[in-house]
């Protein structure tokens, strides 16, 4: 049987996704921000939406203005469009009923390429709620296609476009790309979606002085700026106050399970292996998924709201200065989640010299995996001062948005090549966050985090074990044990590398370890330093207590202020995270870019935490 | 005839020419920029960073540099 693709293809914002979930049962996320979609997503339309024998599947394609590409997401659209493996003859034009005018152009370079059309009406509620009605009819006599409302909020309409889909007939012969269009044509072309526009909607709609009255004070000259940091503020604050109190839940249930482990299995070695490779790994790392989620939240809000393109609009005169655009605002803001998802979002960016200088400093931007790190080593510095602990943070969430500036600086100072660079960004109008829908996103984006990490956190954490533990396992002593096993073997081989950091092998296996992703560092120090000995009714307070007691062989102390602001340095600037390379070698299609951008991130990281740690002992 | 850039903040114009490369032009058009057309003024950022206008029900953020090259009658 034959799989039909059939394509969403749109301006940005349009609605593509919304209706994509519609008609694949996905839960695809949904942003109120131009070009928030980069990559094609594909799924078979519902069941209960066709017959048995048809098989359709749709793509949904980052939003396009027209099939004459200016940037890497709109490539993504047309690449695909007309890519053989795809096979597309039928398209949906998801069209924004608020914005016909500027959309008709795109259904005749569809038309004219030959393929078959029909095009999907949505934010269709606006006009409802204003009784005012676009005339569809005569739309889709104007237009030369099939029209269908689509309702995004409640789905309505889809079987219609469905069946619409199913009743085009088959193509004379495959879409080709059409020539490129000259400009008088385009213009031509606007100026007829401007008489179709009006001949369809006639009345004004009023949703767009709300969001130009929001804007009066969200984009003041004076108030603009100052709510903008202050959103900054919040947003990064509530991390460390908003998760606090989940925290020490997930916390104490994880030295309550290893507490119930070592009762049933008693202290022999298997109990050993489950308490101090499994719980104690697994459980430092996941104590901080309260405050990963919270953070995921704050971005969801304002994905939803239309504030994130207003946010691009304010900082793009400062990011002008070191060679950005306000277009790498929000790829930058989704590196503090993960610089994965981060980096795809920089195709977005115009521009190919601010592309490269985004892609070079987003994994500066403190990820989530450094909030681990981050909380351990802070936690130690300010044992019970939650004020100072908080202020440290900021600073170092602070510090690297300096260091990623200051690079980009830099880096566009040495670059002397010029690309053609505009900012034009269409504000999407305001809409109220729903909460169901932020809280289905973040839960989504938290889940997929756990899933990502914990097996990597997973299995380290029992290699560690294994490694720490043998060959001398029946050894009671637990620092003799180590002192003598196979880690200890390649880690003291290593340590003239950490010593100018001011640690000892252990940690330099857990810095080594962290590679495979930064949090990791967190589960080998808790697996090294054998957390669950200590008959703390908290796994964190258990390592700590463990590092404050860590020495060397000589009797000092391993962690000291100087060595965990060390520590901290290096993981506020090293490049520690196999995901990041391989994302960055992919995007920038250039392995040289990836490995320069590894070897001097981390090369700058240990050079920085030396020197911080001979200043300060 | 005179700039975007010299539009007070809420004044309406009638584009007349935009004088951008080809490039910009287009992407203009696509947003409904276009000779021909109304445009108003919305908001306008410190420090000549980027202004609003409103072109028929769609509104665009865009930079001095290329405000500069929109050329428009008052109304």
């Amino acid at each position: 049987m034959n799989i039909e693709n059939v394509a969403l293809v749109g301006t940005p914002n349009s609605g593509k996704t919304t209706l994509f979930n519609w008609l694949t049962g996905r839960k695809q996320k949904v942003v109120n921000y131009p070009g928030s979609t980069v990559d094609i997503s594909m799924g078979p339309l519902l069941e209960n939406l066709t017959l048995p024998e048809q098989k359709i599947q749709i793509l949904d394609t980052p939003g396009t203005y027209s099939l004459f590409a200016k940037s890497q997401d709109e490539e993504v659209t047309v690449q695909a469009l007309f890519d053989e493996q795809y096979q597309i003859r039928k398209v949906v034009v998801v069209l924004d009923s608020t914005q016909i005018a500027r959309q008709v152009h795109l259904v005749r370079q569809l038309q004219e390429a030959g393929f078959a059309v029909v095009v999907a009406v949505t934010m269709h509620d606006l006009h409802r709620r204003e009784n005012s009605e676009v005339n569809l009819q005569h739309l889709s006599a104007q237009l030369g296609t099939p029209v269908c409302p689509i309702d995004g909020v409640l789905g309505g309409g889809v079987k219609d476009l469905v069946s619409a889909i199913e009743k085009l007939g088959p193509l004379p012969k495959p879409p080709q790309m059409p020539p490129k269009w000259a400009l008088t044509h385009l213009q031509e072309i606007f100026k007829e979606g401007v008489r179709i526009a009006e001949s369809v909607a006639k009345k004004k709609l009023t949703v767009f002085n709300q969001t130009e009255k929001l804007d009066r004070v969200l984009l003041h000259p004076g108030w603009g700026p100052l709510i903008f940091v202050f959103v900054m503020l919040f947003l990064f604050s509530s991390i460390y106050w908003a998760a606090a109190p989940a925290m020490d839940f997930v916390d104490a249930s994880f030295a309550q399970l290893a507490e119930t482990t070592k009762f049933y299995l008693g202290s022999g070695l298997l109990s050993q292996f489950v308490t101090d490779g499994v719980i104690s790994g697994l459980g430092a790392v996941l104590v901080f998924v309260p405050q990963i989620f919270i953070l995921f939240v704050g971005i969801s809000f304002l994905e939803d709201s239309g504030y994130l393109a207003r946010a691009a609009t304010l900082i793009d005169k400062p990011l002008s200065k070191i060679g950005l655009n306000g277009k790498a605002f929000v790829p930058l803001l989704s590196g503090f989640a993960c610089a994965v998802p981060a980096m795809m979002a920089a195709r977005s960016i115009n521009s190919t010299k601010e592309k490269w200088l985004a892609m070079f400093i987003i994994p500066f931007m403190t990820c989530s995996a450094r909030l681990p790190v981050y909380a351990l080593l802070i936690g130690f510095l300010f044992v019970d001062n939650s004020f100072y602990a908080g202020l440290s943070l900021a600073a170092l969430y602070l510090g690297a948005v300096i260091v990623g500036a200051v690079a980009s600086a830099l880096l566009n100072k040495i670059v002397k090549v010029k690309t053609p660079s505009f900012f034009l960004l269409e504000l999407p109008i305001y809409r109220r966050p729903q909460a169901r829908v932020v809280l289905r996103n973040s839960v989504k984006r938290t889940k997929a985090y756990i899933v990502k990490t914990a097996p990597i956190i997973l299995v380290l954490s029992m290699a560690l074990w294994v490694l720490s533990t043998f060959p001398n396992y029946s050894e009671g002593d637990k620092a003799v044990r180590l002192q003598s096993s196979y880690i200890s073997k390649v880690g003291s081989g290593l340590e003239p590398v950490f010593t100018p950091m001011g640690v000892d092998w252990r940690v330099g296996v857990g810095l080594i370890t962290a590679f495979a992703a930064r949090e990791v560092f967190v589960s080998s120090l808790a697996v090294m330093f054998n957390v669950t000995d200590e008959d703390e009714d908290s796994l964190r307070e258990g390592l700590l207590s463990q590092m404050r007691n860590a020495t060397f062989a000589d009797g000092t102390p391993i962690f000291t202020v100087a060595s965990v602001v060390s520590l901290l340095i290096f993981f506020m600037l090293a490049l520690q995270c196999i995901s990041t390379v391989a994302t960055a070698r992919q995007e920038m299609r250039s392995t040289r870019f990836a490995m320069v951008q590894l070897v001097s991130m981390n090369l700058i990281a240990y050079v920085l935490a030396v020197l911080a740690h001979s200043i300060m002992s | 005839m005179v700039k975007l850039t010299e539009l007070a903040t809420g004044a309406e114009g009638q584009i007349v020419d935009i004088t951008s490369e080809n490039l910009v032009r287009e992407r203009l058009l696509e947003l409904g920029v276009a000779p021909g057309r109304g445009l108003r003024v919305v908001h306008r950022l410190p420090l000549s960073g980027p202004m609003v206008v409103q072109a028929g029900s769609t509104f665009i953020a865009l930079r001095e540099f290329e405000a500069e090259t929109i050329w428009v009658e008052l109304v």
